[in-house]
């Protein structure tokens, strides 16, 4: 398979399995942290498996099969573990909260216009059967057939252009505005007829198909348009046209999908369902797949893969992948921090390398601007750039410091929420500021000080987190653009040079320059030091039992809408 | 309410102190102990608990703290007798430093909850009237309720680090103290002892410091062994919940809570944390039980 | 007897009362409490906030009457939240999550089950091993029989619950590929087999830590009884001597047992968190801990009043029955 290849570059050398699974699960486009913080309701959400997502799903149908498993035998339920429940089954909110369920019926119950998987970046159509581009600012699109879950109150009605717009307002209206693609760059969104949806924008930009934009797992789900009134109705219920029937639900949890017969491919999905199992602690997850309670899983660390596959030998098969979230490190452009010098040294402190081993046994890779999962668009590991960005110098950094007259007795005050993979993060950078005679002092907060006042204020020196696993380039570059407006970035910094790279490669169409345009972005982000410095993408792993077969991997969230997992069981 | 105010446990117990007084109570108490050898087990780890909260940062054979990328999960083994933490850390000389935490714990608990506590206790206990009642009906009401789920929102609210357990156990510590010692105040005050003392014309501070509190030294003693098991249980339990100390500090609960997400595959990381815990509070509860019985002569095994 | 229980019964509107102002002064004004910004989310503006706040009602005045403004220096609030929520809660609407907006009854009517399941089972160990322990323990004083009971009461009192549930989910995994059912959960009429197999070891687990203060004090009492006169009689006469003790000495040392049942009761509660939190139990437990940590505020207070609610009547049973064990207990 030619994707093995690929996928080579990630695996630091280690032997490629032909079998792979994907442990974490996808969160696209998501506002950050938002989801940890609904994950993280058990409190100990672990992110050690890429799992930062923490949608149901997450640990669900993800594990690849490639094509050898010959044909899918339709039929069977799939069992998997659920954490966190979902709060409601309304996608509209109240704010973060509409995170979760949104992007969990994102991937089941809804259905979208298109989606752009990770691996290829190349726009896959999905509803729209075709879509056009008259000018820099117009998408065209052409729907194809579908119908509505046979539910209260669509009734199994037909999909039509109207819905689709409708829903795009509709979760405009909720969307977050720290900056989002809803609020600063669609101007309208009208239905021509009942087959064609006309999108205007107010700027150019190349990034319009993707998660983070207007194919969003969460903010493009098509809803029919009667119902997004009906606030009651949308808490306990979700109805949509997706390959999945919400069929039953405890509040949230124990969630029951089964399979909608009028899916607009038709024989698709194979399964008759996927039941979800409310589990909230690892240790118990675990558990109940040795003890074969639930057929797919996500491991925390590769060792855990390893002991679960010697204790379970052939009755299953475990895998990996690399995560799209990424580990990173933020300062405050305020004070010393402005002056580049000081930033630079601060960079040079960072031992990626030995963080890799401390915070993953090795598997994980250095995460540049745009952390490595996005194959297109990361820088290659051997470029040159890169390199000396990620390399660790700790006498470079005191002479940096020196002559920028830091302050050695200064405690930096390094804030961090109370998730292990932030804490633990935390501890290991402290120990290497250490090396340089830099002084930190560790801030613990429980998660939803740090997120919602820490973080969206703005209210830190320094802080450490795990991004969410985003699905496009285009979002890890927004980070770094400067305030404006109600557009907002949690280091208040500011630099005209960057902001014009990252504008510039969103607004490029041709796909080849923008590749390019995107490598410009990241060595303009590299050079002027901007204060995220990110650290590292972990290698997610996963399991399943050996009968689940046909599952997708390597692709991105794009493995959320499999619809060919199947059940070679008696 | 004449069913509440029966208080029957305190009140007979507290009857039963009658032993010989022409000796300091610390003497009296020694013989007993020779014949109870759990005690003199709990006294002995009660014992190495402070000495390990005094010394113990002192005397880590490991930095407890250092990360070693190239000693992660080590199993117990001579250089380790515990293992190493996913950081490289020797838990051993992490449990070694994590007693400081916990005693200081348990000391905040008693000097800001306890002490006051009791206090309240004997003057309620010996002086009576209004005061008494509200202290009564007060702690009636706290002890009625499950500790944890408090526990559980003030330390949600305040946010990590020990500031907000410390306070609800400090309260709980006020008011079982102060129970403990006014059912004890209640009974003394009526003992010959104290009349005797009051006929010579001391004044009722004087009686109280000089005669009383060294007679129902041995409860404080009770009350404080508690104090100290509930605040290592409660800083372990808080931490397995992820609401206690920061991770990073050594400290047994939340080394427990840490080495839990490697537990499946290193049992080990678990085990001797929650071992620890346990003698810890093992070593509290025999000291309390033995105290209760010496204090309790009819009950006591040989007569 | 009758206008006893009436009066107590009558004293318990208030208990929660006060219960429930306590509550809402303890989460609306410790610090670090800003539900509505964490609500809104990333990049939230001030404007979503503010609608946010309006929605819940978060800035209304707290209690509908407050100190201050002009003479007499008493305000009173219409809107307040306080007076609000009790309104609501009088007239059976226990409120909506803030988290998801669902209402907290039905929430409630479902998890409710499975938390009374493990309480009930966890009390029932507690009680026939503490008891029974206890008993034991004092007819054989000072025996095998009798070390053995107190090393086991003082050891199960020293072990951290958690401690032990932990390894509960870790050890047979572990060793033996072997899970309880976790997560989920199946009424014991639906399927006796798996729901035991969920909720028995726990119970185990919870009730033997919970008994160790029971057994000390069946022994003490006990004791404390065979020693008295009417036992002596009761042995003279040539009793039977299981009679002797369950009959007699039993009942006798009743009250102190009574009182130390309902103190257990109450350490169980609070374990049963614990325990729903380690196995995945979606109990009453589960959901407190969880809306604690992410300031749903509704299901805290709800939950709190619920808890208090169980505690105060579980009391009172107790009150009650030392009556029925010990006819010199006058209620008045």
């Amino acid at each position: 398979m030619s994707d093995n290849e690929l996928d080579l570059r990630y695996w630091t050398g280690r032997r490629v399995s032909r079998r792979r699974a994907l442990a974490g699960a996808a969160a696209a486009g998501a506002g950050l942290a938002a989801l940890g913080l609904v994950g993280c309701s058990g409190g100990d959400d672990d992110n050690g498996n890429g799992n930062g997502g923490k949608t149901p799903e997450g640990d669900g149908n993800t594990v690849n099969d490639g094509t050898q498993d010959g044909p899918g035998k339709p039929g069977g339920i799939l069992r998997v573990r659920q954490n966190p429940a979902l709060p409601s089954m309304n996608p509209f909110g109240p704010g973060i909260f509409a995170l979760a369920q949104g992007l969990f019926l994102g991937f089941t119950v809804f259905d979208h216009m298109w989606y752009v998987p990770t691996d290829t970046g190349v726009r896959e159509l999905f509803l729209a059967t075709q879509v056009e581009q008259p000018d820099d600012r117009t998408v065209i699109a052409t729907l194809g057939d579908a119908v509505f879950h046979n539910k209260q109150p669509a009734n199994g009605r037909k999909v039509l252009a109207s819905d689709v717009a409708a829903s795009f307002k509709r979760f405009r209206q909720e969307a977050p505005t720290g900056f989002s693609w809803y609020h600063h760059v669609m101007d309208d969104i009208v239905a021509s007829d009942e087959r064609t949806v006309k999108i205007t924008q107010k700027t150019a930009w190349a990034w319009v198909f993707t998660s983070s934009n207007a194919g969003s797992p969460i903010w493009s789900s098509i809803l029919p348009e009667e119902i997004l009134t009906m606030d009651d109705l949308l808490q306990k219920d979700a109805v949509g046209s997706g390959h999945w029937v919400l069929d039953g639900h405890d509040n949230g949890a124990n969630i029951k999908l089964r399979k909608f017969d009028k899916f607009r491919v038709a024989g698709q999905p194979l399964l008759d369902g996927i039941d979800f199992r409310y589990i909230t602690d690892d240790n118990a997850g675990i558990a109940a797949f040795r003890a074969g309670e639930i057929d797919t899983t996500g491991f925390t660390s590769k060792q855990q893969a390893d002991d679960t596959k010697s204790a379970l030998g052939d009755k299953i098969v475990t895998g990996s992948d690399l995560s799209r979230d990424y580990l990173n490190l933020m300062f405050s452009f305020q004070g010393p921090y402005t002056d580049i010098r000081v930033r630079r040294a601060m960079n040079k402190l960072i031992d990626r390398d030995e963080a890799i081993l401390l915070l993953a046994d090795g598997n994980a890779q250095k995460a540049g601007p745009i952390p490595p999962a996005h194959k297109r668009y990361a820088l290659p590991e051997d470029d040159k750039d890169l390199a000396e960005y990620f390399r660790t110098d700790i006498d470079g950094a005191k002479k940096l410091l020196e002559a920028a007259s830091w302050d050695f007795d200064h405690e930096i005050e390094l804030k961090h929420s109370v998730r292990p993979s932030d804490s633990e993060l935390a501890q290991v950078l402290q120990q290497q500021f250490a090396r340089g005679g830099v002084k930190v002092k560790l801030v613990a907060e429980d998660l939803v000080k740090w997120f919602s006042q820490t973080l969206n204020q703005g209210e830190f020196e320094a802080t450490c987190f795990l991004h969410l696993p985003y699905e496009d380039p285009d979002l890890p570059l927004r980070f770094y653009l400067s305030p404006e407006g109600d557009r907002t970035n949690f280091m208040k910094y500011k630099n005209e040079k960057v902001d014009a790279a990252v504008l510039a490669a969103a607004r490029e169409l041709d796909e080849e320059a923008r590749v390019e345009m995107v490598y410009e972005a990241q060595r303009v982000i590299m050079a002027e030091a901007a204060p995220m410095f990110n650290i590292m993408s972990k290698i997610g792993y996963g399991g399943r039992y050996s009968y689940v077969k046909g599952s997708i991997t390597g692709r991105g969230s794009m493995g959320l809408f499999n619809r060919t997992t199947w059940l070679d069981k008696a | 309410m004449a069913v509440a105010e029966r208080g029957p446990i305190a009140m007979s117990e507290a009857d039963r102190w009658e032993l010989p007084r022409n000796k300091p109570w610390i003497v009296r108490m020694a013989r007993p102990w020779l014949r109870n050898p759990l005690g003199l087990v709990g006294l002995a780890i009660v014992i190495t608990f402070f000495a390990l909260g005094i010394i113990g940062p002192y005397i880590t054979p490991q930095d407890p703290r250092a990360l070693d990328a190239h000693s992660r999960f080590f199993g117990p083994s001579m250089d380790h007798p515990f293992g190493t933490t996913k950081f490289g850390q020797d838990i051993f000389s992490r449990m070694l430093y994590g007693a400081r935490v916990s005693m200081v714990f348990g000391l905040a608990a008693m000097v800001v909850g306890f002490l006051p506590g009791a206090t309240l206790g004997i003057m309620s206990g010996y002086f009576g009237r209004w005061i008494d009642y509200a202290i009564q009906r007060s702690g009636e009401a706290w002890t009625a309720f499950p500790q944890l789920p408090i526990l559980l929102t003030v330390s949600a609210a305040v946010g990590p680090g020990l500031k907000g357990p410390v306070i609800v156990i400090a309260i709980g510590a006020i008011f079982g103290g102060s129970r403990l010692l006014r059912a004890v105040a209640l009974i003394e005050r009526h003992k010959e002892y104290v009349l005797a003392a009051r006929s010579t014309g001391a004044s009722e501070a004087r009686v109280l410091i000089f005669h009383v509190l060294p007679n129902i030294m041995p409860f404080i003693l009770v009350g404080m062994s508690s104090v100290f098991a509930v605040a290592i249980l409660a800083e372990a339990a808080l931490s397995f919940l992820g609401l206690g100390l920061e991770q990073g500090t050594p400290g047994w609960g939340i080394d427990l809570a840490v080495g839990l997400k490697d537990g499946t595959e290193h049992p080990y990381l678990v085990i001797f944390p929650g071992i620890v815990i346990s003698v810890m509070v093992l070593g509290f509860n025999l000291l309390g039980d033995t105290l209760r019985d010496i204090l309790d002569p009819r009950l006591r095994g040989s007569t | 007897m009758l206008r006893y229980t009436l009066r107590r019964l009558a004293w318990l509107p208030l208990i929660l009362f006060g219960v429930s102002m306590i509550a809402f002064i303890v989460l609306r004004t410790l610090p670090g409490q800003d539900p509505a910004s964490a609500i809104a989310g990333q990049g939230a503006t001030t404007e979503q906030i503010d609608r946010i706040n309006r929605e819940l009602g978060l800035k209304e005045p707290i209690f509908p009457v407050s100190l201050g403004g002009s003479a007499p220096f008493i305000e009173t609030h219409r809107n307040s939240q306080y007076g609000k929520w009790i309104g609501e809660l009088v007239r059976g609407d226990f409120g909506r999550t803030f988290n998801g907006k669902q209402p907290i009854r039905e929430q409630f009517v479902r998890k409710a089950p499975a938390s009374l399941q493990i309480v009930f089972m966890s009390f029932c160990v507690s009680i026939v091993v503490g008891v029974s322990f206890g008993i034991v323990s004092a007819v054989y004083r000072n025996g095998a029989m009798d070390y053995g009971a107190r090393l086991f009461a003082v050891l199960s009192s020293s072990i951290p619950e958690f401690f032990l549930l932990a390894l509960l989910i870790i050890i047979p995994a572990y060793l033996w590929n072997y899970s309880q059912p976790v997560g989920g959960y199946v009424p014991i009429y639906e399927d006796p087999l798996r729901n035991l197999r969920l909720f028995a070891p726990p119970a185990l687990i919870i009730g033997v830590g919970g008994s160790a203060g029971l057994l000390r004090l069946t022994r003490t009492t006990m004791l404390e009884v065979l020693r008295s006169d009417y036992i002596r009689t009761a042995n003279a006469k040539g009793l039977y001597k299981s009679t002797v003790i369950l009959r007699h000495g039993l009942r006798n040392s009743a009250t102190p047992i009574l009182t130390a049942i309902g103190s257990a009761f109450v350490a169980i509660f609070g374990g049963s968190i614990i325990a729903e939190r380690v196995l995945s139990i979606d109990g009453l437990g589960l959901w407190f801990f969880s809306s604690a940590l992410i300031r749903d505020l509704p299901v805290v207070q709800f939950l709190t009043v619920y808890t208090a609610f169980v505690v105060v009547i579980v009391n009172l049973i107790v009150d009650l029955s030392y009556g029925w064990f010990d006819p010199r207990v006058r209620y008045n």
